[in-house]
């Protein structure tokens, strides 16, 4: 660089107005250089005003989202604790098939004939329909036990609400009544009884001790 | 012994203000001159001359000392003029020719300029930018030619030119009276 230099014209320059940075801009840097030390990753310029409301904004979308969505699973999912009573009315039926009067609510909450590979919206189309039909069948079993339970017991006005009889305990009256041989009184009861449980699967004993068919001791 | 620039500088970054204030001292008049020299404004030097300084003190988390300080110091400084002229419209073309950049000395300045320092004021004031950038920068940062070059975003070549151009018109001006 030495070959560059010109004394003559360095000394020229030299001598110009000599410029000096005014005190106060010293201190404004200086200042600007303490505070930027003594926080070291904020920035000089701190996010205006201005901008300030995009956090509030960007935390207000981002709330409502998780709710909308949270919502809208809710709202999807199917209900967790109607799982295992779903599961053991689908066993009672699997049961009840084998009774000799035809059961609809059953055959109509059958599955939908399988896919190779059933959806989980299928599942969920499946799932509702059972349900459904579940509550239909649990609703006209009760109406039938109470129906019945008035008829042998002639308690008329035995609110619908009252237990009904136990299936069990009813043909065991009905066996009594044909064993005293009451037989009118017992067919009338195993009528009744049948049109009260029509899928009831009566055991092979029972079956002949209520219909008479048992051969005499 | 004083501390080298890059010391102070690596020290700064590292949260020492008191290097701050040494390297400031430094290095704030001649960059002051440079600034003010370039720009022909004093309020806007000045802004300028600020903004420098602050983008210094931004900028310290990715200072490193392989780097010569005051290369690198000069390297913003010529960064930010450029950001400047370009916000301005204006643009440094015509680099080595004899082309007027910016606007022509104030003919009240020309018929002043009867002694020999006030022609190399205005002389210095007419050069074309970066012939001027590469002067001041020669007179005030003590580069060498390649760290003009590296500061400026040239080769050396072209820093040379730029130099060599902007040396002989002052001279002319010089000797002219």
């Amino acid at each position: 660089m030495a070959d560059e230099r010109d004394p003559k014209l360095s000394q020229h320059y030299r001598s110009l107005e000599p410029l000096e940075p005014p005190a106060a801009l010293d201190q404004k840097i200086l200042a600007a250089a303490r505070e930027a030390a003594e926080s070291p990753h904020a920035p000089l310029v701190a996010p205006g005003g201005r901008h300030r409301w995009y956090y509030g904004l960007a935390a207000a979308a981002v709330l409502v989202f998780a709710v909308a969505l949270t919502l809208h699973l809710e709202r999807d999912r199917p209900d967790p604790e109607a799982g295992p009573p779903l599961r053991m009315d689908r066993e009672l039926r699997g049961q009840i098939k084998q009774a000799p009067k035809a059961d609809a609510a059953p055959r109509e909450a059958a599955p939908a004939p399988r896919t190779p590979a059933p959806t989980p919206r299928a599942d969920e189309q499946r799932i509702r329909a059972e349900q459904a039909a579940t509550e239909r069948a649990m609703r006209s079993e009760a109406q039938a036990e109470a129906a019945a339970s008035r008829l042998a017991g002639g308690s008329a006005a035995a609110p619908l609400a009252a237990a009904p009889e136990n299936p069990d305990r009813w043909l065991e009256r009905i066996a009594e009544l044909r064993s005293r041989g009451r037989h009118a009184d017992a067919d009338r009861e195993l009528a009744a009884f049948r049109k009260a449980y029509p899928n009831y699967a009566l055991p092979e004993v029972m079956r002949e001790r209520v219909e008479g068919t048992v051969a005499p001791r | 012994m004083e501390a080298p620039d890059e010391e102070l500088m690596a020290a700064y970054r590292d949260g020492d203000a008191a290097a701050f204030e040494t390297l400031y001292a430094r290095h704030r008049a001649r960059l002051y001159r440079f600034v003010l020299r370039s720009v022909k404004s004093r309020p806007l030097g000045e802004e300028l001359f600020q903004e420098i300084w602050l983008r210094v003190i931004e900028a310290r988390g990715r200072y490193s000392p392989q780097a010569r300080f005051t290369t690198w110091l000069y390297t913003i400084a010529h960064n930010h003029l450029v950001d400047h002229w370009r916000k301005r419209g204006l643009t440094l073309v015509a680099l080595e020719g004899d082309e007027i950049a910016g606007a022509s000395p104030d003919p009240a300045d020309q018929a002043q300029a009867r002694q020999s320092l006030e022609r190399f004021a205005a002389a210095l004031q007419a050069l074309p930018a970066l012939q001027r950038e590469a002067f001041l920068l020669h007179e005030e940062s003590e580069l060498s030619l390649a760290e003009i070059a590296a500061a400026t975003g040239t080769n050396e070549e072209a820093a040379k030119s730029r130099l060599r151009y902007a040396m002989a018109k002052l001279k002319a001006a010089m000797n002219d009276g």
